[in-house]
């Protein structure tokens, strides 16, 4: 259904990507500027530390969903909402985009922790908890508490303080909390590689 | 090992999979997916807004949300909600 008041339009997902494909430039610009910019902008300051606004984020991702023709939206089926599936794709768009920029983080910083080959018939989950276990506890904070509940890093960065000045294990030279971000995001990342890396050991994913 | 496609994916957070497909995403996790999926999960809530029921008797539905429910951002958006 698609009826019009004024310039205000009901549009289903349906009709919302059937205008996205035909370049409706008002439906490109509410999709983008309004529909997705929150989720948008949560994803982007997730995965980048050093955010551009959510102008850029938005111009970026607008850009990478339109390449090839609106490919990823021809190739959609409608077997859930269009929010959520625009929102995987950023998601994995802005992962990707972080990834890339964090190479110079790799192999070396990132040891594997130990855990045990379970074999295939333990799910993922169990290796995952398993892993997890065998990191330090500042580290297993960072995961829970940004790759399994995805909050941003920014976000547990005063809880990380308190956890900093309670443990006394924890060593960093991060003198503001500024600093401290930088700190939190760089360890989360680096125990998240190290994560991947055991689970890939262990069989799961790689 | 297989992909999991977005479209997958997205269903899957939703809970509109069905065994069979949960099960394959699951057989296909990795940190990658499971970081994807926290992140997703928390994005989408950002931009929630009340839903048509309950936004029709506020005041500050006229005003904020009667034009983004217009628009097609409220509810279900393939409901037929007579408009």
């Amino acid at each position: 259904m698609n009826s019009r008041l004024g310039r205000v339009i009901y549009m289903t997902d349906r009709e919302t990507v059937e205008s996205l494909l035909a370049g409706d430039r008002r439906v490109i610009h509410d999709f983008f500027c309004v529909r997705c910019r929150p989720a948008l902008t949560y994803i982007g300051r997730y995965f980048c530390q050093y955010v551009e606004s959510p102008e850029d984020l938005i111009g970026e991702f607008y850009e990478f969903l339109s390449a090839d023709d609106w490919h990823k939206l021809r190739i959609f089926k409608y077997s859930c909402s269009l929010n959520s599936y625009v929102t995987i794709i950023a998601s994995r768009y802005f992962q990707h985009k972080r990834d890339r920029g964090l190479l110079s983080l790799e192999e070396n910083m990132a040891g594997a922790v130990n855990v045990p080959d379970c074999g295939r018939d333990v799910f993922f989950m169990d290796a995952l908890q398993k892993a997890v276990k065998n990191m330090h506890p500042f580290d297993r904070f960072l995961l829970q508490r940004i790759l399994i509940e995805g909050n941003k890093p920014g976000d547990v960065v005063e809880e990380a303080a308190d956890i900093i000045r309670m443990d006394g294990t924890v060593r960093t030279d991060a003198a503001d909390m500024k600093a401290l971000a930088g700190y939190v995001y760089t360890r989360y990342n680096r125990a998240r590689k190290s994560l991947r890396k055991s689970l890939e050991k262990a069989g799961y994913g790689g | 090992m297989r992909n999991i496609t977005d479209e997958q994916l997205a269903a899957f957070l939703e809970g509109r999979l069905p065994e069979k497909g949960r099960e394959e995403v699951m057989a296909a996790m990795d940190v990658d997916t499971l970081e994807v999926l926290g992140v997703s999960r928390r994005a989408l809530r950002q931009g929630q807004l009340p839903s048509w029921k309950d936004a029709d008797g506020a005041d500050v539905f006229r005003v904020v949300h009667r034009p983004l429910a217009m628009a097609g951002f409220l509810g279900d958006p393939d409901a037929d909600d007579g408009l």
